[in-house]
């Protein structure tokens, strides 16, 4: 069970390219970047080990179930309702970055509509699945690209147009003082954990995540690669000509060798499959916060034929991205970007808060409404 | 009782009905000559009743002997004697001798999933003699065994075989669930059971295993999963099954590991490219020139010069025509097969290119997604992988190159929706969990 707590930090760390994050920070390259990236390795492995480890103590149960058994049945809605908006968003703006990319460097030509339709039923046809089909998609997956993610990382490392002298001398603007925007950006690196959230429900009785070192390093990982690479290949000043920045780094590389000679077709298969697992989870995720909602909702991780709700759900989640389609742009876009990165930031920092409260009100023994039966779950 | 039956039967001219005096005592005998093993008949009734008469002797054998069985319901007497028995009555007392014509008595050659160096020995159309090489190779007292009956008209006779320390509970109740709530007419295949018995007539893919060696079917009920034999069928389905075990011939196992490991490696490839190739190629000649390197880009491109019409008309002219040739190699008689594949071979080799009708890569491609489509060993699974290529087809004409890795990732999300009786269908390491089960197994028995 372990591994697929540490799918969700992989692919949501390899996922900030898809949402510029690597963009938004080479705004600021002279800036606060590098200190923001440390920031958020110090903030995000707080958070995450403060999360994992609060929702270790409700084995079996997700965040709506938590909350719901713990809280007024409105403060539970209210985050309930926040969280849902965050996922929500945050598919949907993955999927229209997607789908942008996807008709600049894939096929020109192609209605971005008729596009969008395509990549929207891939997400809600994978969104709608039930949980424990979900995970076992992102399994595959990964499996199946991570040769793609491997040959990517082998050659923007050995390719032998890097200059690593930029990096070292963007590096060197460590002192300056990180902003929020750079932080907030940086973190989403590290948000791989707040998908226990949900998944949380599949952990049996005694679920412990082990080796928890692991995301602090993974994820810094992915954050300076995604970030000092760009530099390596374009220059100090450069790079931030660029919004589309790693599919343009991507193809500052060739294979040798092969039928395919251009390294970014081996970059957008890898994202294009990552930005599905991306939306599949967050509308997954969307759905069943949704359908928690109900104050007699019971969570089922198992449903085979899926419902028709889920239908519904997803359905209406991948219109809402049509409509987003319509009303953005690249600039449009990009603000809508920053300001879910800072809402998500805000977010996840409520939900640790929110969670560390709950294990310490469970550890006393109070409840919502004691009469309901059970006992707390959390501990032994 | 011969009144009886007849009310019955109606009188059909194939069922003998005698009324035999010895001259010592009377005895009525009926039965099907043509269901009926005559010669069984004749040492198991006739002798002892006629020359080597004794009454005492008579009546011992017909209370002990164990092919005799008192039939004292004559509502059973009809099916009785559809299965193959001869019915007498004697003194009173009406019995049931069970002399069923057996057309098998050895079993079968594989034929459809042969193994080079594994048992060559495969189930026949015999339910019996199925019984007898399941049991020869899963030679354990915890091998369980049921019976029953499905059928309205054919009263197909099926048994299903498990393993009662391994077997995997929730999917067992799933199919006696699933089993009672079968109303067929005729059961005449163990394909046509296990479709209705999975739900699945709709489904993309195979949820249950179809396989006509008895090998295999120990080893997995080895690893926890039921079988079922349906009589009248070569065929055994095994249940609940995951997307790998279709990928697995028995030779796997009877050569050293990394031999097996590797041909399964190529099987995955040549099931990726039986799935994937022609709508590559479409994507490639008409969307994405550009993915390709230059050179190969141009060699694909110079070689379409000559046709005239846009790639995926070439590519659905083609995969009709391999489709055709296969369809027709399986249905024609064994003599006119080869003419068949000639002629074939010639219009999809150099005449189509020549004539400016296909490309020559087209014909690569063609050829390339025929043999790899060989290469899996399940049959019904190669079915399935046939039918998955016209979807990816489809979706390369209208988006290209994303089109193909999309479908790819709705196919994934599919086979891991899929569910064979409630187990995941497409879950890596789940086959650890099986193993250790079958340890846990191996120490408790």
């Amino acid at each position: 069970m372990n591994r697929y707590f540490y799918y969700h930090i992989f692919y949501v760390g390899m996922m900030n390219i898809m949402l510029f994050i690597p963009h938004i920070l080479i705004q600021e390259r002279f800036g606060g970047a590098v200190s923001g990236l440390l920031t958020a390795m110090a903030v995000g492995t707080a958070l995450s080990w403060i999360t994992t480890s609060c929702f270790e103590r409700f084995p079996g149960m997700g965040a709506p179930e938590i909350m719901k058994k713990y809280l007024p049945y409105w403060m539970a809605s209210v985050v309930l309702s926040a969280s849902t908006a965050i996922l929500i968003s945050g598919g949907v703006l993955a999927l229209y970055s997607f789908t942008r990319t996807m008709s600049i460097f894939f096929n020109p030509d192609m209605n971005d509509y008729v596009f969008l339709a395509l990549v929207a039923f891939a997400s809600v046809c994978a969104g709608s699945r039930s949980s424990r089909s979900v995970q076992f998609t992102l399994e595959i997956l990964i499996v199946v690209i991570s040769p793609l993610a491997f040959i990517l990382l082998y050659k923007s490392l050995t390719d032998s147009s890097v200059n690593w002298d930029a990096m070292r001398v963007v590096a060197g603007y460590v002192r300056k003082r990180p902003t929020f925007e750079s932080v907030a950006a940086a973190t989403f690196l590290y948000s791989g954990h707040m998908n226990i959230a949900l998944f949380n429900r599949l952990h049996p009785k005694g679920f412990k995540i082990r080796h928890k070192w692991l995301i602090p390093l993974i994820c810094c990982f992915f954050a300076f690669f995604s970030f000092f690479i760009p530099i390596g290949f374009h220059g100090t000043m450069a790079v931030d000509q660029y919004v589309f920045l790693w599919s343009v780094t991507s193809d500052s590389m060739q294979m040798q060798y092969g039928f395919v000679q251009r390294v970014l077709f081996t970059f957008l298969i890898l994202f294009c499959v990552l930005s599905l697992m991306f939306t599949m989870i967050t509308f997954h995720g969307a759905m069943e916060f949704i359908k928690s909602l109900r104050p007699r909702h019971l969570p089922q991780t198992e449903q085979w034929p899926v419902p028709k709700i889920n239908w519904i759900l997803c359905g209406l989640f991948g219109i809402l991205s049509f409509f987003y389609t319509a009303w953005a742009n690249e600039y449009r876009n990009q603000w809508a970007v920053m300001v879910w990165l800072e809402c998500r930031f805000i977010m996840e920092i409520l939900t640790a808060l929110i969670m560390l409260t709950l294990v310490l009100a469970a550890r006393k023994g109070w409840r919502r409404n004691a009469s309901s039966g059970g006992s707390a779950a959390w501990g032994k | 009782m011969l009144d009886r039956i007849k009310s019955i039967l109606k009188d059909p001219a194939d069922l003998t009905m005698e009324t035999m005096d010895n001259g010592y005592t009377r005895m009525e005998l009926c039965f099907f000559p043509s269901m009926c093993d005559l010669k069984e008949i004749k040492d198991g009734i006739l002798i002892p009743f006629s020359y080597r008469f004794d009454p005492d002797e008579f009546r011992r054998m017909l209370n002990s002997d164990l092919c005799f069985i008192e039939a004292g319901k004559p509502e059973e007497w009809g099916n009785m004697l559809l299965k193959g028995c001869a019915l007498l009555e004697y003194e009173g007392k009406v019995f049931c001798y069970a002399a069923i014509r057996k057309m098998q008595d050895k079993p079968a050659d594989t034929e459809v999933e042969a193994s080079l160096q594994g048992p060559q020995s495969a189930f026949t159309e015999d339910l019996d003699l199925n019984t007898y090489l399941l049991r020869l190779r899963y030679n354990s007292p915890t091998l369980q065994a049921e019976k029953l009956e499905k059928g309205e008209l054919s009263n197909t006779r099926i048994m299903i075989f498990y393993d009662r320390n391994l077997v995997d509970e929730p999917s067992l109740e799933e199919l006696r669930k699933k089993l009672k709530n079968i109303e067929m007419k005729l059961v005449q295949a163990s394909g046509q059971l296990g479709m209705y018995m999975g739900g699945s007539r709709f489904s993309m893919f195979p949820i249950t295993l179809k396989t006509e060696r008895p090998d295999r079917i120990a080893q997995l009920i080895q690893r926890g999963k039921v079988a079922l034999l349906v009589d009248g069928s070569r065929f055994a389905i095994a249940l609940p099954v995951r997307f790998f075990d279709f990928m697995h011939a028995m030779d796997d196992d009877y050569e050293p590991f990394w031999m097996g490991r590797l041909i399964i490696a190529f099987r995955y490839i040549g099931m990726l490219l039986s799935m994937t190739l022609p709508s590559l190629y479409i994507s490639i000649s008409s969307y994405n020139p550009e993915f390709f390197r230059v050179q190969l880009a141009f060699s694909v491109d110079g070689s379409r010069a000559a046709v005239p019409y846009p790639s995926f008309i070439e590519v659905f002219i083609m995969l009709f025509m391999i489709e055709a040739l296969i369809e027709a190699s399986i249905r024609l008689p064994r003599f006119v097969g080869s003419t068949a594949a000639t002629v074939g071979g010639l219009i999809l080799g150099q005449a189509a290119q020549q004539a400016g009708l296909v490309s020559s890569i087209m014909i690569i491609v063609t050829s390339v997604v025929a043999i790899s489509n060989f290469v899996i060993p399940n049959s019904s699974f190669s079915y399935s992988i046939r039918a998955m290529k016209y979807i990816f087809v489809v979706a390369s004409i209208f988006y290209g190159m994303v089109g193909v890795i999309i479908t790819m990732f709705l196919v994934v999300v599919y086979l891991c929706n899929l569910r064979s009786f409630g187990q995941p269908y497409l879950s890596l390491f789940k086959q650890g969990e099986e193993q250790r089960r079958a340890r846990r197994g191996a120490e408790s028995s």
